[in-house]
């Protein structure tokens, strides 16, 4: 229809090519497993029983009678296998609107397409540690930490006790550990009188990976890949490995002409090789 | 009620059950201790019980 003055169809308008309305979600996870290679299918190893051992029956290691035979201590090792994992996507483009769309959609979406894997990736991290059994804890806090009596809520209190959990169970959590949250618990941490009126909280290393300080000699991890209501103590290159086959690659396949093929993919997955260096704090936030 | 402790106890009704198949009594032992996560479960299947038994009336 044939505009005239004053109608819409022929008012000025622009259009910014740069896309917006979204922050890019933040990936941390990877940096808190040892990072290992694999080229096999099956990657295997073997968990030793960790108590110490003790003689069986009547027999005591302490204190065994002149001349008498030793008791007999029995070791154990459990093998554990783990199978390979592989993330793929891609995406259609065709040569038509590759060339003519408003918005440069293939740069757009390789960056979507590998962003697609390493999230995948994340979830798939945080959701095997939290499916672990046989760790160090998983303890409800002592109260909220965001709640409504101030007096109640204790953050630090329940990160003491759960570094304490994992200490006793022999890993030393100050040697590496990081405190994973998400940005409430962070928040609500932060914002605890002993944190705040401390002079001595280290916020000095504020870096791109997301570790921005330390609190009870753990480094703070926030991404919003943990799950809500809850916080997670991890020993970091101990607790878990990635076994990892490719890393993240990506390739451009071109039909000439016709379209093209924007494909990434990763390959490898993760052992949970020492579950008592993990310890989760469950119940800490009042809305969840 | 921790949601956490809810998604956390689907997960470990598999790892459970993948437990007591690879006889590893320690692990389901473990998991048996946790009160809170079964508690916590419990309370939400039976939350949706109520709810799906009121429905119907």
């Amino acid at each position: 229809m044939a505009d005239t003055i004053g109608q819409i169809d022929i008012r000025g308008q622009n259009f910014e090519r740069a896309v917006k309305g979204f922050a890019n979600k933040l990936y941390k996870l990877s940096q808190i497993l040892l990072d290992e290679k694999s080229s096999n299918n099956s990657e295997n190893y073997y968990r030793e029983t960790s108590t110490p051992l003790s003689a069986q029956g009547n027999r005591s290691v302490n204190d065994v009678a002149r001349g008498a035979l030793p008791p007999e201590l029995h070791p154990s090792w459990t093998l554990v296998t783990t199978y390979h994992k592989k993330f793929m996507g891609q995406a259609l483009i065709f040569y038509e609107d590759s060339l003519t769309n408003a918005i440069n959609t293939q740069a757009r979406a390789a960056f979507r397409v590998a962003e697609a894997i390493v999230n995948a990736k994340d979830l798939y991290i945080y959701t095997q540690l939290t499916a672990q059994g046989s760790t160090s804890g998983v303890v409800t806090g002592a109260d909220d930490w965001n709640s409504a009596t101030v007096a109640n809520r204790d953050p630090i209190g329940d990160i003491l006790i759960g570094e304490a959990a994992m200490m006793a169970n022999n890993y030393d959590v100050l040697q590496n550990g990081y405190l994973l949250c998400t940005p409430k618990e962070y928040g609500s941490l932060l914002r605890n009188s002993k944190v705040i009126n401390n002079p001595s909280f280290k916020t000095a290393d504020v870096v791109s990976n997301g570790v921005v300080g330390q609190i009870c000699g753990l480094k703070i991890i926030v991404s919003t890949n943990v799950s809500a209501d809850e916080a997670m103590i991890v020993m970091g290159n101990r607790a878990a490995t990635w076994k990892g086959v490719t890393g993240l690659q990506s390739a451009v396949i071109t039909d000439q002409g016709v379209s093209i093929k924007v494909r990434a993919w990763e390959m490898g997955h993760i052992q949970i090789t020492d579950p008592y260096a993990l310890y989760t704090i469950t119940e800490i936030d009042v809305a969840a | 009620m921790g949601q956490a402790n809810i998604n956390r106890g689907k997960k470990w009704a598999d790892v459970r059950a993948k437990a007591i198949f690879n006889n590893d009594s320690k692990t389901v032992e473990w998991m048996d201790k946790q009160e809170a996560i079964v508690s916590d479960e419990k309370t939400y299947t039976d939350s949706i019980q109520e709810t799906k038994s009121k429905v119907k009336k």
